[in-house]
């Protein structure tokens, strides 16, 4: 028998035996349906965890690597017969492989970066202001304000260029609709959750804390998010968020749902677009927030949905979740590419998404198809469809 | 001259008893010629693919299948046409190695695991729906389609193939072609595997391609790989039906739900779906509130199709009680999951799938019942009704697998059970590698029918040994063991108080 540890610590040494090997994750998921090995599969990587435990087999650098092509998608946790939280179990794993120095070096950059950077791309703190250019004026007095809703750009966001706007959309919407807001700027630091998907699950809190006690401080009640992950860590790692802290934690189409429900959002008649929503993994399957992105699409006069197969919870993985795109990043742009010609054999002419990684890995695939096709953040459809200022207070004069 | 090959390799395993590899110089060179049919990609030796290919949802414990000798696949190929194939057959003759077909290996039984090493050949790859022809109603398909592929095209064409197992969500039409496909969705209605499939094409194992038509096409549904790799079938389709309507009925006597299964089955309108199962089974994905078996039987929802009077006269007469519309739908969803369910609560989950004749489905639950008083273990099952004659029971154990006296008792009873369902004219459902020992009194004349196919087709014994027509043990020698075993089962009890 080998001993793991971390599977023992975490409560999952029972859970290779626990699957039924009926094998419904093998087809769901993205890393085998792209490499059609079964040991990149969920029961196949069970299975050979199996006989690891049992003394049959060792825990290699091999094996390692096959854990670490993963994109950590759930998607084989959501259809698994047997109920295993096959998410968890691979990020204990991850955990033992590190235990055992078997990082892949590219998973050992990021958890480097983390651990002293504060960020997944060795960059730094004053680099999370950049993407405020040409807007400091409005947004430098709301950093570290006192207000009831925090707007956590995470990493990517963040630090990214091209996702500065999804950012800057953001804001432009809480603006719009007077929202009292506050920013963390240059003290926010990374979620956590790249250190559980690195195999370092014990300080994935203690990064948490570090930003969660200055929104505390700040007086916060709701938290807006632009990346579904940093909510699921927030969640998972914090359990008892809401209870200790009062804290509400929401994805960006939820917020944005929210204020036009309050009626704080107008919008202008958009010349027929048609999208198609790609659910992220995380907001689909773990936040289940599937129909309020698509209830924010529906309000937007002139833009129309198509759903591209498949969609909502059985969603398709972009293929840049759980540090694949770091690890493998040729891998993960061809499962970009299958679940981009989801949406391409739709009519739509723009992929509307709110993930920052699916914005990136798309961009990559039709980079490397050739297909033509805009995506965006739904803070960016949002925020480019508001009803300008002026119209609206005519509007509401007339009214 | 294989044959004496695998006698060898039997001699061999006595002294060690641990899998032999193959000498590195020619474990070298078969690499590379398989490499050089499929390409460095899609051909594996690696241990943990190798490890990962031999396996299947039989879920038992590593120490039970030890005596199955090289229980280890050589090497993975995944093959993509039928030239691929023919070279490989090459290569396995060369080198006198087994081929393992191997589907979506969501059967059970040891179907696609080696016993003396071999290539497994992953069919999976061959994917194809090659024609759907909605004039003449068929559909022609490479083997490794899966059923939700297969599903998806056809319902472009408001076609459906009409039947599918209870592992729709993983397995591929070749593997179930090659297990059988007597009980799924839908068969009750629709009609079996068999009456669905018109023609085969089939890589003979020298390599030669062959149309399968007729009567010989039975030789190959319940063939387990052993006569030929099935490249090709012809399958008849239907239209779409509108929909589907579920009703679920608890029962609190055993019997009385047993002939209401029998009634349900014998109507003129055929359910698509029947499955009884009793509360243990129940309570791991839609739990009862009240009775202790429950019937769920599903029709197309159109009035010609629905026995709704005769479905109030049944469970009027036999005291079943409608568990309303909320729990039935919720039923016939879980359909696909219901047996796997238990699997999260336990280790081993051991089970035995027998196919018995529906007016015989009383006599076994009871027996099964009695041991799960008298021997203490527990038990659990389901049935599904196959066709309106007979039925697929599947009765479990949930059973830790670390408890090898327990474990090893279960199984005897499973045994029993075995030999009680022949006895009572039923066999066994799947027959993979643990129960062709069963093949010689459950199936005589089928035995003897495959025998000689077997030396039609592959005389030389390459495809998929010791499945159906081969056993690497006797029945004699199994019968004594497990009589041992479930006596000291018994024993342990006395001697425990």
């Amino acid at each position: 028998m080998t001993k793991m540890d971390f599977l023992e610590r975490y409560a999952q040494e029972n859970e290779p035996y626990v699957c039924a090997s009926c094998g419904n994750c093998t087809l769901v998921c993205p890393v085998f349906r792209s490499l059609k090995w079964e040991s990149y599969g969920p029961r196949g990587k069970l299975h050979i965890m199996k006989s690891i435990i049992e003394g049959d087999g060792e825990f290699g650098q091999d094996f390692a690597n096959k854990i670490f092509l993963c994109t950590l998608c759930e998607h084989c946790t959501s259809v698994c017969t047997t109920g295993i939280s096959l998410d968890r179990f691979w990020e204990v794993t991850r955990a033992e492989a590190r235990q055992r120095g078997l990082l892949p070096r590219p998973a050992q950059f990021v958890l480097d970066s983390l651990e002293s950077r504060g960020d997944i791309m060795w960059m730094g703190s004053a680099d999370r202001l950049l993407w405020m250019e040409g807007i400091e004026e409005i947004v430098t007095d709301r950093i570290l304000k006192h207000a009831d809703v925090a707007y956590f750009l995470g990493c990517n966001v963040s630090l990214k260029s091209q996702l500065h706007d999804v950012a800057r959309s953001m804001i432009k919407i809480m603006e719009y609709a007077g929202v009292d807001y506050t920013l963390l700027g240059e003290k926010e630091v990374c979620c956590g959750a790249p250190l559980g998907w690195a195999g370092k699950l014990e300080g994935i809190n203690e990064m948490a804390e570090r930003n969660l006690e200055l929104i505390r401080s700040l007086g916060v009640k709701t938290v807006v998010f632009s990346c579904p992950s940093c909510i699921q860590t927030w969640s998972e790692y914090k359990r008892h968020l809401k209870e200790e802290n009062d804290l509400e934690l929401l994805t960006a189409s939820q917020f944005i749902s929210r204020l036009i429900r309050e009626g704080r959002l107008k919008f202008e008649e958009q010349p027929m677009v048609t999208v198609t929503y790609h659910d992220p993994c995380i907001s689909a399957r773990v936040l289940k927030a599937t129909e309020e992105p698509r209830e924010v699409i529906e309000d937007i006069p002139g833009v129309y949905n198509v759903e591209m197969m498949p969609s909502r919870k059985s969603t398709r993985c972009c293929g840049a979740h759980g540090l694949l795109d770091v690890v493998d990043p040729v891998l993960s742009s061809r499962i970009a590419e299958m679940r981009l010609r989801d949406a391409t054999v739709t009519p739509a002419t723009r992929i509307i998404t709110e993930c920052p990684r699916c914005i990136l890995a798309f961009d990559l695939a039709k980079f490397t198809t050739g297909y033509d096709i805009t995506v965006q953040d739904i803070t960016q459809i949002v925020a480019e469809s508001l009803l300008p200022k002026k119209e609206e207070d005519k509007k509401s004069a007339e009214g | 001259m294989y044959r004496e090959a695998i006698e060898m390799a039997e001699m061999k395993q006595e002294t060690t008893n641990k899998p032999e590899p193959t000498p590195v110089t020619t474990e070298v060179s078969i690499l590379d010629k398989l490499k050089e049919i499929v390409g460095d990609e899609r051909v594996s030796d690696s241990e943990l693919e190798r490890v990962v290919y031999s396996g299947d949802p039989s879920s038992l414990p590593q120490y039970h299948y030890r005596w199955k000798g090289k229980y280890l696949a050589d090497y993975v190929v995944r093959v993509e046409n039928v030239n691929e194939i023919q070279e490989v057959l090459k290569v396995a003759h060369q080198h006198k190695l087994p081929i393992i077909p191997r589907g979506g290996a969501s059967s059970c039984m040891g179907s696609s695991s080696p016993t003396h090493g071999g290539i497994s050949l992953d069919m999976k790859t061959m994917d194809k729906v090659i024609e759907i022809n909605k004039k003449s109603m068929f559909v022609r398909v490479e083997p490794g389609v899966t059923f939700e592929r297969l599903g998806n095209e056809l319902e472009k064409e408001g076609l459906t193939l009409g039947i599918y197992p209870s592992s729709a969500k993983s397995a591929v039409i070749g593997g179930w072609i090659a297990c059988g496909g007597r009980g799924g969705i839908g068969t009750p209605f629709y009609g079996s595997l068999r009456e669905h499939t018109t023609s085969l094409s089939v890589m003979r194992s020298d390599g030669k391609l062959q149309t399968v038509e007729g009567n010989d096409i039975d030789l190959f549904l319940q063939s387990y790989g052993i006569l030929g790799i099935i490249v090709e079938a012809t399958l008849k389709v239907h239209e779409i039906p509108s929909g589907y309507k579920t009703f679920s009925y608890c029962f609190h006597d055993l019997e009385r739900l047993c002939i209401s299964m029998m009634e349900m089955a014998k109507l003129e309108k055929k359910p698509l779906y029947l499955n009884i199962a009793d509360s243990e089974l129940q309570k791991y994905s839609n739990p009862m509130e009240k009775g202790r078996y429950v019937l769920t039987v599903t029709y197309i929802d159109e009035p010609d199709f629905l026995p709704l009077s005769e479905l109030e006269s049944i469970t009027g007469n036999y005291d079943g009680t409608y568990l309303g519309d909320e729990f039935s739908e919720k039923d016939w969803d879980l359909r696909y999951d219901v047996e796997f369910n238990p699997k999260e609560h336990t280790e081993t989950l051991m089970f035995q799938e027998f196919w018995m004749p529906i007016d015989k489905v009383y006599e076994m639950l009871s027996s099964y019942e009695s041991y799960r008083e008298s021997h203490k273990i527990p038990a659990l099952w389901f049935g599904m009704l196959g066709t309106p004659e007979e039925m697929r029971l599947e009765l479990m154990a949930m059973i830790d697998a670390e408890h090898y006296l327990k474990f090893i008792a279960s199984k005897g009873i499973l045994h029993k059970m075995m030999k009680k369902a022949i006895k009572l004219g039923g066999g066994p459902y799947t027959i993979g590698l643990q129960n062709s020992i069963y093949m010689s009194r459950a199936y005589p004349d089928r035995l003897s029918r495959m025998k000689e196919a077997k030396a039609k087709w592959d005389p030389e014994g390459v495809m998929n040994p010791d499945k159906v027509t081969d056993c690497m043990t006797s029945f004699r020698r199994i019968d004594f063991l497990f009589l041992l075993a479930t006596a000291f089962r018994r024993l342990s009890r006395y001697v425990g108080k």
